[in-house]
């Protein structure tokens, strides 16, 4: 059984306020998200990420198609009280504390009193805001409120996470703790949806990704599959090279871009490996990598989608 | 069966406030009106306190006239089938604010002119007299005035009201015949018979016309006999 | 039941409003103002007490019924707060109830401490405690049950018209409600069937708060009956009953964009 699963899910808002028009935030989108998956939702801005979210948690009845979490629709309350949601621009009760606010929310959970107090310290400690917790929201900064929403939707040990743009307005520290946060969650066999701008990220988190264009799915599946790898070319990263280097390798690679360290060059084969070898250490430089090119996400993002616009 | 709970409360307890509503309507010893009519007892601290809406409100306060005084008469009719104009006892302030809220409001000062009388005829000549002062153009509160002054069987005085509206402009030619018909024969049953067919004929207001009916209809009897 | 958390959230919400504080404030000063006032008019104190102070806290409670009434929901929707609750297991329904509840917490402690207020006023004012001092509270309670159908009210036009036109929908709903005993005189007098059958249709379906006005009895010495008291009090539960059913069917319809 998938642990979210999304059928022909179609959403139209109404625009306008003399002559009504409909415009199609998605359309027909097909998903199915299995256990303990790490699953990336990815797409431009205004693909209708945000939109798939809304309609998951109840905000918006889907002009067609359904949904289901866990094996229940989405009104179903049992199953609420198994997830957990972060919204992309979290707002709270700007008048409660830190801690305030997560007790509260566990309250809506069906916790107990004692328990969700419990829950609340400890998830503060982990998105390290142990020493704002009894600030109010209301003086909190972005970041700091994004990881009180991350505690949020963590307040009843959730086994599936929704999370929209979990990663913005963190500061890099707390990208990597969340990404550390994510991991952790995966391992102890969670499930966690989540769309985001950051490819990086997504390639270093995601078992799956979905991507959306315009409300329209254009591609799922495993990253390696989506990714063109292209066959036996190479990318080699170089440092402390000058441009009669340069000039050197560009006689041979495919291709050279100078990057502020030194730069990076895309080889034919591993054949060529040996050449560029020798040409840097003849110049004092360092090899820093060598990789068999695969395309990245940001290609895969301006070969599909770059090109439909 | 869920899709259906709220709109069933929603009815249930609709009726149910309803019939609470009623109940408590029923329970109630004084009729309301009478004891909530006059907020207030003065039409100048009123003008104050509508902020310029006092026009507005003197159409209210008129209204609530008509209403109070409509209530009365039906239930005085269903009671005794007699209407007793004197046991209206919230008309004269009702009236008082209507003008003080509007001193151009004719229609208050003409009802108070038929129905004025019946409770005290001072006053009534010093209510029409002040709607004289203030609108001295309107000949038809000159025909209001003469009219209240014959009830008083003032007929000298009733006659000086003809004579000084029928001089102004757009005064009908019957109004320079009343002031001799008043003074020759001002108590004749003729005389009366004449004025409320005026009366009768002037008017559109439903309860004026059909009070001067009820007096034409008795002298009709009288003459009979 | 989720009812009670949500409710307590909100009260705790009015708890930490300043403004809500300075406007009781204006209120317990007005009260105390009226004290003064009663010493010009000689003899005149109780009455001056309890008219002045009766009606202030009408006006204030009104005010913040209506006003905080509509800010219940809409603001919620409005900051996106709505997002953090739905996704939880709460029904909307418990979402509407809740907030509600919540506001009529606030209403009934700053009732009470205005009553309170006014008590006091009228000890100073008599120089002593006098039984008769107690015949305001169950003015004061009716005062309660029409603030809170006045909520209740505002409640329901916020889940479908913008802020600004449930203000304006609240208010005159509360002033025809004012001139309920017009509309049943008009129901009863008019001439046309149409008129008095749709005025009696009005009379019923928008509140009857002139029932809740015993201002001006309570200051000539009269207690409100009990009858009276438990009749206003039916009435209340089942009109605010039908008012948050058709706020629930509204609301459970929305969507949240
Ligand atoms: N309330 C609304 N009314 C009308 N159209 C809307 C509304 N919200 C979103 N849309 C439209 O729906 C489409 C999808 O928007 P959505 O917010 O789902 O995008 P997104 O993928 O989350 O984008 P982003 O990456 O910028 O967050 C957009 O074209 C947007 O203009
Ligand atoms: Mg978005």
């Amino acid at each position: 059984m998938s642990v979210i699963e999304i059928e022909n899910l179609t959403q139209d808002y109404q625009i306008g306020f003399w002559r009504k028009r409909n415009v199609r935030a998605l359309d027909s989108l097909n998903l199915r998200v299995e256990a303990g998956e790490v699953f990336g939702f990815l797409g431009p801005n205004g693909a209708g990420k945000t939109t798939t979210f809304k309609i998951l948690m109840r905000m918006l009845r889907p002009t067609a198609g359904e949904a289901r979490i866990l094996g229940q629709p989405l009104d179903d309350l049992r199953m609420r009280a198994r997830i957990g949601y972060l919204p992309e621009r979290p707002y709270f009760y700007h008048y409660l504390t830190a801690r305030e606010f997560l007790v509260f929310c566990g309250a809506l959970c069906d916790l107990p009193r004692d328990r969700a107090a419990k829950r609340a310290a400890d998830l503060l400690d982990q998105v390290g805001l142990s020493d704002s917790a009894d600030k109010h929201l209301r003086k909190f900064s972005k970041g700091m409120l994004q990881r009180a929403g991350l505690a949020q939707a963590l307040i009843n040990d959730p086994e599936v996470l929704f999370l929209d743009e979990p990663m913005s307005g963190l500061d890099p520290l707390g990208r990597r703790e969340a990404r550390e946060l994510i991991a952790n969650l995966r391992a102890r066999g969670k499930t966690i949806f989540f769309s985001s701008h950051i490819l990086t990220d997504v390639e270093a988190m995601c078992d799956r990704v979905a991507i959306l264009n315009r409300g329209r799915l254009v591609e799922s599946g495993r990253l390696s599959e989506i990714l063109k790898t292209r066959s036996n070319e190479i990318e080699a990263v170089v440092s402390g090279v000058n441009e009669e280097i340069l000039a050197e390798l560009r006689e041979f690679a495919l291709e050279v871009q100078p990057t502020p360290e030194g730069a990076r060059a895309r080889l034919e084969s591993d054949r060529d490996i040996a050449r560029l070898l020798e040409v840097i250490h003849h110049a004092n430089g360092r090899l820093v990598s060598v990789n068999p090119a695969r395309e990245s996400l940001e290609d895969f993002f301006m070969r599909e989608i770059g090109g439909m616009k | 069966m869920k899709r259906l709970t709220c709109p069933i409360l929603l009815i249930v307890f609709l009726v149910l406030s309803a019939a609470a509503q009623d109940w408590m309507d029923a329970r109630r010893r004084v009729p309301l009106a009478v004891k909530e009519t006059l907020y207030v007892s003065s039409g100048e601290s009123l003008k104050r306190a509508s902020i310029g809406f006092d026009g507005l409100m003197a159409d209210i306060y008129w209204i609530r006239t008509l209403l109070y005084f409509g209530e009365q008469f039906e239930r005085q009719r269903g009671v005794n089938q007699q209407f007793d104009a004197s046991q209206l006892e919230l008309l004269e302030p009702l009236l008082n604010i209507t003008i003080e809220l509007d001193p151009r409001y004719i229609a208050a000062y003409r009802f108070g002119a038929v129905f004025l009388p019946e409770i005290n005829s001072e006053s009534a000549v010093r209510f029409v007299e002040r709607g004289i002062r203030n609108n001295p153009g309107e000949w038809r509160l000159y025909q209001d005035l003469g009219f209240v002054q014959w009830r008083r069987n003032r007929f000298r005085e009733a006659a000086d009201a003809y004579a000084r509206g029928s001089r102004l402009p757009g005064a009908p030619a019957w109004m320079r015949t009343m002031p001799a018909l008043m003074l020759v024969k001002g108590g004749d049953r003729e005389t009366a018979r004449e004025m409320f067919l005026r009366l009768y004929r002037e008017s559109d207001d439903p309860f004026i016309k059909q009070i001067s009916e009820a007096q034409l209809k008795m002298l009709d009897q009288y003459r009979e006999r | 039941m989720k009812i009670i958390p949500i409710a307590l959230n909100t009260f705790r919400e009015s708890a930490r409003d300043r403004a809500l504080y300075n406007l009781m404030v204006f209120v317990i000063l007005l009260i105390i103002a009226s004290v003064v006032m009663g010493r010009i008019a000689v003899g005149q104190e109780v009455k001056i007490v309890i008219d002045l102070g009766l009606s202030a806290m009408t006006v204030f409670g009104v005010l913040m019924s209506i006003f905080l009434g509509i800010g219940l929901v809409s603001k919620e929707i409005e900051n996106g707060a709505i997002a953090n609750i739905l996704s939880k297991p709460v029904r909307r329904t418990e979402f509407i109830l809740g907030k509600y509840f919540g506001l009529c917490l606030t209403l009934f402690v700053s009732s009470v401490v205005m009553a309170a207020a006014i008590t006091g006023a009228l000890i100073y004012a008599q120089g002593g405690s006098d039984a008769a001092q107690w015949r305001l509270w169950p003015a004061a309670w009716l005062i309660f049950l029409e603030l809170t159908i006045m909520t209740a009210v505002a409640l329901l036009f916020s889940c479908f018209s913008s802020p600004a036109l449930s203000a304006l929908f609240a208010l005159l709903i509360f002033l025809i409600g004012r001139w309920s005993p017009d509309l049943k005189l008009f129901a009863e007098t008019s001439n046309s069937a149409a008129v008095r059958a749709v005025s009696r249709a009005l009379y019923h379906l928008l509140p009857n708060l002139a029932n809740f006005n015993y201002i001006n009895e309570t200051a000539h010495g009269e207690v409100a009956p009990w009858r009276m008291i438990a009749g206003n009090t039916v009435y209340a539960v089942c009109y605010i009953a039908a008012a948050l059913a058709a706020a629930a069917l509204i609301f459970n319809r929305r969507n949240f964009k």
